[in-house]
């Protein structure tokens, strides 16, 4: 009972609104102090990056005492301790103190974890502790008598409980007096900081409510233009005419504007992603003895609010698998005349309307013919398979579940789960995922992803007499074949494009059951599509151009219908179909059973 | 009529739209029916279920149509000036059925429904709550939230085959 007590405040409705707001307030220090701590490991000396660590130690101290958060404050505050000692040059950061911080950093983020989700804190912090205390008795001889103190008060009576807040108080104090006394430059700097950095919260149902609106908003304009341009056809000429041209104009782009504008409300940075990397190489290089520098380019590229949720994921693997599988151990770069540190480079960029995320090493790349022997060897394709497959197929290869070319399984990787769990997110994010390496240079991994999920470009066409619609971010290129050039491989229609074959697939057929009428056109359009890394070709009758285009569901009652992604509604009012190109093309290599 | 109705005043009334598909008339509740429409422009879904004639643009919203007439495996008949869509909210779900046409808004006592009898004409009794039975006719009352789950079951069936 008494341990509930302890976290009344948590659960006291008129609290709710202070503890939410701590909560993401503290995940947001989080952040920032991801990236910080391990910017301090490289420049200790830095007394600004210090004093702002310093800083977010101590905001999230002060509120986990006021709510009464024993555990937080206890290891916040011996952090604290730690890092005063660092800013007033007391003591020098060195490796193990500095993983002491960090151990100490994941125990109070799981402490976090525990009050949000449990509304209490039900982590073991008594290593933690431990350590802390370690490293402040090596730091310095004064401060252990306290802390036992402090231990022993923790299992004592309430009154004893109650002088010791007391002091603490106070100590709370004394310390933020000597913070402002000794760098009011820093607090100066805080001020500024607070002044431009004018955001609200908002709840993301508010912003989908809005980005709904936006969207009705689009179908509405797609309909005043078709009815301009019939006017502007049948009355031409006339004041009316011109009339509703200039006001469809207006409202055209007004709404483009809005659009964006909307859209943008619900971008974030990409930055929030990456600040979780440099701890991730910090660790896992030490844990495999290699040494890597890792470089982040592009961290202010915004993304949709729910792609940034997805992306985490199999950005990690992907990571994870440059260090493991990629960068080789110092000795053998030496050896190979590298530079011993190894590099990582993750970087983001905008492309149009997509993003492109990007993670490349300087490692010692894949070897396209051991992937081959080594697909054959698990009986994943055959021998005979194996030698038509050109470099980048194999490469392909690699998203195979069940594929790993680890010798040994690490707890880092080598189960050969992750490319393939890499490639189902991508491919749930409507995205293109592609890879390029060269042996002893390194491997380059390309994410591109639309920016946004609710309001897609894409091209409509005409396949038969049907009209659909096949979202911009899955089209390759649109090529036009003569007839002759379409040959058939195994009684399928493939392309040749570049040297790259590429299998033509009748939509029409998957899609309604029924063979397309043949047409007889010597020179046919093809649009090539490709989901993740695989590529096919649509034959099309016609092309009727790019829209923006709003994606509708088909009502709970249709739910997901295969190989649709969604509908939307044309300036005209028909419905037309969006094709779900990953879905296809997953039914098409389920049914011919080709890679 | 009404001099009946008075007597059984105390007898609880529904109201149902009544509707003819094929020989037969039925009737579904009126609290169920959001409106009804002349046919609109329909846009075929691929892979859906065949009685899921496809989607019609009702003002800006999406919503699938269904057949009634090849739900409850009558022969199909040209859509003509008659044909009407009645449009029905089952639990949020919005849909469409296309029924041959549409007759009259009655108001009847609860007390002239009965049981459906084993064997209703050629149709599925599961989709039959029950009949009412009038002075001259026979109405059958369908049982729309089956009509709906019997097509769960069929997609779920669809989907692991």
């Amino acid at each position: 009972m008494s341990e509930q007590n302890k976290y009344e405040m948590l659960q006291d409705p008129e609290m709710k609104e202070i503890v939410v707001s701590f909560l993401e307030e503290t995940k947001e220090i989080f952040e920032t102090l991801n990236k910080d701590l391990i910017e301090l490991e490289q420049n200790s000396n830095d007394l600004d990056l210090l004093n702002q660590i310093f800083r977010a130690f101590h905001t999230i101290k002060g509120t986990s005492g006021f709510l009464g958060l024993e555990k937080l404050q206890s290891v916040t505050h011996k952090c604290e301790d730690i890092l005063n000692k660092l800013r007033k040059g007391e003591a020098k950061l060195n490796s193990g103190l500095m993983d002491t911080i960090l151990v100490s950093f994941d125990t109070i983020q799981e402490i976090v974890a525990s009050i949000e989700k449990e509304k209490a804190e039900n982590v073991d912090i008594k290593k933690t502790l431990a350590n802390l205390d370690k490293a402040l008795i090596i730091l310095d001889g004064k401060e252990p008598p306290v802390k036992t103190k402090r231990k022993r008060s923790k299992k004592s009576t309430k009154v004893e409980n109650k002088i010791e807040n007391d002091n603490k108080e106070e100590l709370f104090e004394e310390e933020i007096q000597t913070d402002e006394n000794n760098s009011e430059q820093n607090i100066k700097k805080a001020l500024s900081h607070t002044k431009t950095d004018s955001t609200i919260r908002v709840d993301v149902e508010r912003l989908d409510e809005l980005l709904n609106i936006v969207s009705e908003l689009v179908l509405g304009r797609n309909q005043l233009q078709q009815v301009n341009n019939l006017a502007s056809t049948g009355f031409e000429g006339t004041q009316i005419a011109r009339d509703l041209a200039d006001a469809t104009k207006q409202i055209d782009l007004m709404t483009n504007e809005l659009q964006l504008v909307v859209m943008k409300t619900r971008m974030v940075k990409i930055g929030k992603v990456f600040n979780r990397f440099p701890r991730l190489v910090r660790d896992l290089s030490r844990e495999t003895g290699k040494n890597i520098k890792l470089d982040i380019f592009g961290e202010d590229t915004e993304l949709d609010k729910t792609l940034i949720e997805e992306i985490n994921d199999p950005l990690v693997h992907l990571v994870r698998n440059s260090i493991d599988h990629g960068i080789e151990s110092p000795e053998v770069r030496e050896d190979a005349n590298k530079n011993p540190q190894g590099n990582i480079i993750l970087s983001a960029s905008q492309e149009g309307n997509n993003i492109v995320i990007s993670i490349s090493d300087d490692g010692k790349g894949i070897d396209p013919e051991k992937i081959k022997s080594k697909a054959v060897a698990k009986g994943l394709i055959t021998e005979e398979r194996a030698k038509e497959l050109s470099k980048h197929e194999a490469f392909n290869l690699i998203f195979l579940p069940g594929f790993s070319t680890a010798e040994n399984v690490t707890n880092i990787s080598g189960r050969g789960v992750g490319m393939d769990v890499v490639r189902t997110n991508v491919r749930k994010l409507r995205g293109i995922i592609d890879i390029e390496s060269e042996v002893n240079k390194g491997t380059t991994v390309k994410i591109k992803l639309p920016l946004t999920l609710a309001i897609i470009s894409g091209m409509v066409v005409k396949i038969d007499n049907e009209t659909v619609v096949i979202p911009l971010n899955s089209v390759v290129e649109v090529v036009r074949m003569h007839v002759e050039d379409i040959k058939t491989i195994k009684g399928k229609e493939v392309i040749k494009v570049r040297d790259e074959i590429i299998p033509l697939v009748d939509v029409y057929e998957v899609m309604y059951g029924n063979k397309k009428l043949e047409s007889d056109r010597v020179w046919q359009n093809i649009v090539t599509v490709g989901i993740a890394e695989k590529r096919f070709g649509i034959k099309v009758d016609n092309l009727i151009g790019q829209k923006e285009i709003v994606i509708k569901s088909l009502g709970n009652y249709l739910g997901n219908v295969h190989g649709i992604a969604g509908s939307t509604i044309m300036g005209d009012g028909t419905i037309v179909m969006i094709l779900d190109i990953g879905e296809i093309l997953h039914f098409i290599s389920n049914t011919k059973k080709t890679i | 009529m009404e001099v009946a109705a008075n007597r059984k005043e105390n007898i609880e009334l529904i109201q149902l739209v009544s509707f003819k598909v094929g020989k037969e008339e039925f009737g579904v509740d009126i609290l169920k029916v959001q409106e009804i429409n002349r046919m609109l422009k329909i846009t075929q879904v691929p892979n859906s279920p065949d009685f899921v004639e496809g989607v019609v643009n009702l003002r800006g919203r999406i919503i699938p149509v269904i057949d009634l007439r090849k739900r409850l495996s009558i022969d199909g008949k040209e859509h003509d000036a008659k044909t009407r869509i009645v449009v029905v909210d089952i639990i949020g779900n919005i849909v469409g059925f296309i029924v041959d046409e549409v007759n009259e808004v009655l108001r009847i006592s609860k007390d002239i429904i009965e049981n459906p009898p084993e064997l209703v004409s050629q149709i599925d009794s599961d989709f039959i709550t029950s009949v009412a039975k009038l002075e001259d006719r026979i109405i059958i009352l369908l049982d729309l939230d089956a009509l709906l789950k019997k097509d769960e079951k069929e997609l779920l069936e669809e989907i692991s085959n």
